[in-house]
Order: C-alpha cells, then sequence, then structure tokens
C-alpha cells in the first residue's frame, strides 16, 4: 500500500494501533526509516487520532449509574399481572397507558438543548447528576464546594479542578451554590446564555424550562454576570477580577434570553448575612445615618440617604422579624421619608430634621 | 457460580449472561454504562433520553437473553443496539430535525471560530485540536470519536452508523478536508506535535 495522504494513514488499522496502542512498531519504524519523506503527512494523522483519542468525556456520576440500574432491575423482574378482567385486558391497558405517558412525556418535557451543547462541548471531561428525587440534593464539588440541586435540575462539573485554569460548572434548573474561596481559580456557573462567575460566595441560578430565562440571586459575597455572547465574554471569563455586572448580597438579575439584562433589583426577601451580629435591631434615640449603616452591614445592601439632611433625625425603634422591606418602611414613616428601589438599591428620599 | 466482572473478560461474562447469571449481565452493566452514555450523549438525544434508552436496551437484553446468540465483540453489539434504539425514539417522535450531511453543513463552524484558531496558531497544542474535532458536523465528529475514541475497526464504524464502508470513508475525508481549512495547512503547526516515534 501506497501512503500519499493523512487519510490512507488515518484508514490503515495497523497505523491506527500503532499509534494507539505502539503495537507493530519495529514495521512502522521500519517504514519511516525506507520512507522519510512520509513522515510530515504521517505525522498530521497521528496528531489527530492522538487528539481524538483523548476527546473529552461525558459520564453518569456514581448514584446515577445506581439508579439506572435500579430502574433496570425493576425491568428484569417484572410484578406477575394481576388477574382482575384477564390478562389481555390488562396488556391493553397497560400499552394505551405507556403510549399515552411517553408521548406526553416526549413533546412535552422541557428541552434543556443549550444546556446540553455546553456540556459536549466542554473542553474537559464531565460527571453529570441529574436530581430525580422530589427533594434538594446535595452535590459536593471536589473543590468542597456545594451546590443544592432542586428537583428535576442537572448539572455536569470536573470531577477534580486541579489541573484547571478555572472551576466551571454547567446547570440547567435551579441550584444554590456555596462556593470555596479561591481567586486564583475563579468559579464559573454556565447557564442557558448565562455565565456567572464568583471568587467564593453564596447563591442561586435559576433557570426557566428552556433555559432561555435565568435569575441569579446572592447570599453573600460578589458574583459577576454576563451573557455568553457578550463580545468581551472571552476576557471577562479569564480575567482574575470581576467585571461586568457585579452582584452584592441580597440583589438579584434576570436575563430574559434577550442580550440586555433587565436591571438588578433586590431578592424579593433579602436574607441576614451569616455575618450579621444579630437579627435584633434596637434602637433608642439614635441618628437615622447610623441605623440605616446598622442595617446596611447586616444585610450587605447599599442603602443610599443624603447624610447631612437626616444627621439631626433620632428615631427610637425595636425591628426584629420584618422583612428589610418593612424594617426601611417603618423606618420612613418615622422619618416622614419614602424610599424606592433603584438598580438593586435602596434608595431613601426624606425631607431632614431641623437641629 | 459467582462471576467477577472484574477479571473475566467480555465473552465470558457474555456467555455467563445468556445463561441467566444476574451478576454477570451486573457486570456488563457496570462496564459498559460509562461508555455507552459518553456516545450517546454526544450524538443521539439529550441527556434522559440516553438514560431511558440505555436501560430500556439492559431491560430487553436480560428478556431476551436465551435468543441472544454469541458475539465477538460485546461492545460492538452494545453501541450498535443503543443507536438503533435512539434512532426509533427520534425518529417515532419526528420532532429532531436531522442536520443532513451535506456539503453545506461543513461551513456550520463560525468564522470567528476560524479567526480565532488562525490568530492562536502558534500555541496550537492537542487540546486546540480536540476543540476543532468537537465542532465538526455531527456525523465526522460521530465517525472519528468510534474509530480513535471508542476504538471500532472502520468496519464496525460502518455498521454501528447503518453506512457502506465507502460512505464512511467519504465522511472522514470531508472531515480531513474541514480540518486542513480549518488550520490553514495542518503542516504549519507541525513543529509543535512532534511526538517520539516518528523523529
Amino acid at each position: 500500500m501506497s501512503y500519499q495522504d493523512a487519510e490512507d494513514f488515518w484508514e490503515d488499522d495497523s497505523f491506527v494501533a500503532w499509534v494507539r496502542q505502539g503495537h507493530d512498531s519495529s514495521f512502522w519504524e521500519d517504514y519511516f526509516r525506507q520512507h522519510p519523506e512520509k513522515k510530515i503527512v504521517a505525522e498530521q494523522a497521528k496528531a489527530l487520532i492522538l487528539a481524538a483519542s483523548t476527546l473529552p468525556e461525558v459520564r453518569p456520576a456514581e448514584p446515577q449509574v445506581d439508579r439506572m440500574w435500579q430502574h433496570i432491575e425493576r425491568g428484569m423482574h417484572p410484578a406477575p399481572p394481576r388477574r382482575l378482567f384477564g390478562a389481555t385486558g390488562w396488556a391493553a391497558a397497560a400499552c394505551l397507558l405507556v403510549l399515552f405517558f411517553t408521548s406526553f412525556y416526549f413533546y412535552f418535557r422541557p428541552r434543556a438543548s443549550v444546556y446540553r451543547e455546553l456540556v459536549s462541548q466542554a473542553g474537559t471531561s464531565l460527571l453529570e447528576t441529574v436530581n430525580e428525587t422530589d427533594r434538594t440534593q446535595q452535590v459536593r464539588l471536589a473543590d468542597g464546594s456545594t451546590v443544592d440541586l432542586a428537583p428535576g435540575s442537572r448539572i455536569s462539573y470536573a470531577a477534580d479542578f486541579k489541573e484547571l485554569p478555572r472551576r466551571e460548572v454547567y446547570l440547567t434548573g435551579n441550584a444554590f451554590f456555596t462556593v470555596t474561596k479561591n481567586p486564583r481559580q475563579p468559579f464559573l456557573v454556565y447557564s442557558g446564555t448565562v455565565v456567572t462567575k464568583v471568587l467564593g460566595t453564596s447563591f442561586s441560578v435559576e433557570t426557566s424550562e428552556n433555559d432561555r430565562q435565568v435569575t441569579v440571586k446572592v447570599r453573600t459575597g460578589r458574583v459577576s454576570v454576563f451573557s455568553r455572547t457578550d463580545p468581551e465574554a472571552e476576557q471577562k471569563t479569564t480575567d482574575r477580577q470581576l467585571t461586568g455586572i457585579v452582584l452584592t448580597p441580597n440583589q438579584q438579575l434576570t436575563f430574559d434570553g434577550s442580550d440586555k439584562p433587565a436591571g438588578r433589583t433586590l431578592v424579593e426577601r433579602p436574607q441576614l448575612l451569616p455575618t450579621a451580629a444579630t437579627s435584633d435591631f434596637e434602637f433608642d434615640n439614635v441618628p437615622a445615618p447610623e441605623i440605616f449603616r446598622k442595617l446596611e452591614q447586616a444585610y450587605g445592601v447599599t442603602i443610599v440617604f443624603d447624610e447631612t439632611l437626616l444627621q439631626h433625625c433620632r428615631l427610637t425603634a425595636s425591628l426584629k422579624d420584618e422583612s428589610l422591606q418593612d424594617k426601611i418602611q417603618l423606618l420612613c414613616q418615622g422619618l416622614d421619608a419614602r424610599y424606592e428601589l433603584v438598580d438593586g438599591q435602596i434608595v431613601i428620599t426624606a425631607k431632614g430634621c431641623s437641629p | 457460580m459467582k462471576t467477577d466482572w472484574h477479571t473475566s473478560d467480555d465473552i465470558q461474562l457474555w456467555n455467563q449472561f445468556r445463561k441467566g447469571d444476574a451478576d454477570a449481565f451486573a457486570g456488563l452493566y457496570q462496564r459498559y454504562v460509562g461508555v455507552l452514555y459518553n456516545y450517546g450523549y454526544h450524538f443521539l438525544a439529550d441527556a434522559a433520553e440516553v438514560e431511558d434508552a440505555i436501560q430500556e436496551l439492559f431491560i430487553d437484553l436480560w428478556r431476551l437473553r436465551e435468543n441472544l446468540s454469541e458475539t465477538t465483540s460485546v461492545k460492538f453489539y452494545l453501541f450498535r443496539s443503543l443507536r438503533r434504539r435512539i434512532r426509533q425514539v427520534s425518529e417515532g417522535r419526528s420532532l429532531t430535525v436531522q442536520i443532513p450531511d451535506s456539503p453545506s453543513s461543513d461551513h456550520a463552524i463560525p468564522s470567528y471560530e476560524a479567526d480565532y484558531i488562525f490568530q492562536e496558531q502558534h500555541t496550537l497544542d492537542l487540546h486546540r485540536l480536540r476543540e476543532v474535532l468537537l465542532q465538526l458536523p455531527a456525523r465526522q465528529h460521530e465517525a472519528i470519536r468510534l474509530r480513535f475514541f471508542d476504538d471500532f475497526s472502520w468496519e464496525q464504524v460502518a455498521l454501528i452508523m447503518q453506512m457502506n464502508e465507502q460512505s464512511v470513508r467519504n465522511l472522514i475525508q470531508r472531515a480531513l478536508r474541514k480540518l486542513k481549512e480549518l488550520f490553514g495547512l495542518l503542516a504549519a503547526f507541525l513543529p509543535l506535535l512532534m511526538y517520539p516515534g516518528l523523529s
């Protein structure tokens, strides 16, 4: 056989076996000694074979393998049919039912196509966990981060992040992330068209059924969010800093599938930071700016107010289980002020008090 | 007798399983579920469908075990059965739009991708090559993966993909042309890809 082109080497089983496993080595060593001019094309064929034989893999995680096996075992030993109105009648009924449910299942099941595309093009091998139970399932990643995966959601991740420049995971559905701090290895969540990037924090990502709408809510720390189609996405992914739209605790951002996200807002029910000293706020004739600063620290939110206008306003209040918004509302009543939410911040408008 | 699937070879497990040995059957599942999932995931359907298909494949194998014949390659048998099964599902449903492997779909790679590759040519390595392989049209990628990743012979690749061998050859030639086009001349990055063995 004469070898003209890389194709000829590709098609030769003995060449492929030699590249993959080193079989038949003396034959090929001799061949290239006699035909040194063939080395270039052979090298091309070899590089491609090596690249193809080390393509990334997607494998089911151990619990998923076990769950699938349980399903198979149930199928291996079907329960004997109960004779109520004869075996044939039941079989017909069962067929109908199965047909009905499977067609519904196939037609109406959400198609997580963006997720699938991302996972199959990932540059590394991934493990996948699917939560098919009806309660939240915790997934522990190799770096110690945890993911609380909502029912019906799936996530893919590398078994080990050690050799990788970034910790990258792929999500469809909803999950709450608690990410261990490692500024040198940013943590990125890919969901629909949205990339959420953090250095170490906790936050949730919620994707709608078709992966089009994505909402990111931050519990602690800082998170940057950008679109995969952002012209600077590459830069934002690799950057050591958090760039793009940065979310701070109790802020959320929704992408609705168009390139431009809606503005930042506060989450519906802001939570106290884990670092908050207390959940009881007792104020006895305290200047209003001091009260707002206490709340800012406790919730990690930004409250915008006019320091000089409010410096002479003093309030006495006992705040405890109310939501943050109710607390602010109560304080505003005492100040004859009002508040609004602008870009995820609380903005207070007041007349002020005379000294 | 209990079969230890870690040490037994495929044919031994297969024959034990055909006689009704559930441990041997579990061994075959453990041995192949990962590669089957990986194969299905990349080409055939969404993840849940791949799971369903693998489960049904194994349930049917068990139910029909007495009718199964000997085989020379268990892996080949399983891959071919899985592909057929998922094809049936997707055709019966006829919701998936099949992208034909026509010359026009060869241009499915966005041009910025190619630009990026050219620009990065000096740092080209196996990693980049892999990325480009992943961008090939689905059937070209499938043939390459079956041959070089899953280590089937060209003849087996053709049988799994239900094509004749010549069509597989044509597919491969198109893939190679595409790869060359993407890299300019492959030779451009060769100095960086010298592996021991040829030089």
